[in-house]
């Protein structure tokens, strides 16, 4: 009896964690929409940039190689004061990361949940250039 | 059958006489390369164009349906179209996005009112329709920014009104 008791138990918190933890499935239509109105203006129609606005083709994923990278994304203002909320930016960057950020992203990337994102944004980043160069190169001195 | 054997030749002979042996050759030739020249028309390619708005109206006009959110001169009046920059000018890769309705079709469509820039104001066909313009606070959605940061140029010149997408209905 004590047997069934306990497997119930940890059968019951493993279904409690995946509801807490498990990213959504993304809306592809929603994502792109959401980066065209509210990203697009600067970040361009396939993220490289422009003036003064970083470049995410092929790079965008590394910031992932660090936690404080991961953070880093969630942050920067364009994330941090968007209009969107936190379950739909959730959605747009682990839509983006590999849209435009192709094989840069580790492996193990694991997705951003609306939990994560909610918290990450409520320390938003004051300067983001000089903190974006440190990150840069703390990930580049991960490189073998 | 003799007037079977006359009537054939005589329709040969006449055939003989009003058209060359290469005629035929000819006829075959154009049709050939008629035939493959129709995937290079703009109708036929215009199927592989990604978004497909069928439009009404007169470009050069303040009501056309892209410019719902237009702040300034329309370029299809200052030497290039809706959708191209006045030679001279440079597009602005940075620009300011809204989502316009298209009467044809009753769809919302993602609208990049890409500046051209690098000549002084281009002066004719000023529009202001500023749908869904926000202050400049929330600076995304504000049409009362210089695009032209974006470009080599800040000197604003006119603006564009490109089609980017298909708006997500909630």
């Amino acid at each position: 009896m004590r047997f069934i008791v306990t497997r119930l138990v940890v059968l019951l918190l493993g279904m409690a964690t995946t509801l807490v933890y498990a990213a959504e499935p993304i809306n592809e239509r929603r994502a792109l929409f959401n980066y065209q109105i509210l990203c697009q203006g600067c970040h361009v129609g396939d993220g490289r940039g422009g003036k003064g606005v970083p470049n995410m083709k092929g790079l965008v994923g590394q910031f992932l190689k660090i936690s404080k990278g991961r953070e880093y994304l969630v942050r920067v203002p364009g994330s941090a004061n968007s209009a969107l909320n936190s379950r739909e930016l959730a959605e747009l960057l682990n839509w983006m990361i590999p849209f435009f950020g192709k094989d840069s992203a580790p492996k193990e990337f694991k997705p951003y949940t609306e939990q994560e994102v909610q918290i990450l944004r409520e320390n938003p980043l004051m300067e983001v250039v000089e903190y974006r160069a440190k990150l840069m190169k703390e990930i580049l001195l991960l490189e073998p | 059958m003799n007037f079977i054997d006359r009537f054939f030749e005589k329709k040969a002979r006449n055939v003989a006489q009003t058209n060359g042996r290469r005629g035929f050759m000819k006829g075959v030739g154009a049709a050939l390369v008629g035939v493959s020249s129709i995937p290079l028309l703009p109708v036929a390619r215009a199927v592989d164009a990604p978004v497909l708005a069928q439009e009404v109206g007169d470009p050069s006009s303040c009501d056309y349906w892209r410019y719902c959110a237009v702040d300034g001169f329309l370029c299809d009046c200052c030497g290039g179209s809706y959708n191209t920059c006045p030679p001279g000018t440079e597009m602005s890769p940075i620009t300011w996005i809204g989502t316009c309705r298209n009467p044809v079709d009753g769809r919302n469509y993602v609208i990049s009112y890409n500046d051209c820039c690098g000549k002084t104001q281009c002066g004719t066909c000023l529009c202001q329709r500023d749908e869904g313009d926000r202050p400049l606070y929330r600076s995304d959605k504000s049409n009362d920014v210089n695009w032209c940061l974006g470009a080599t140029s800040s000197v604003y010149h006119c603006s564009t009104a490109i089609v980017v997408g298909v708006a997500f209905e909630k």
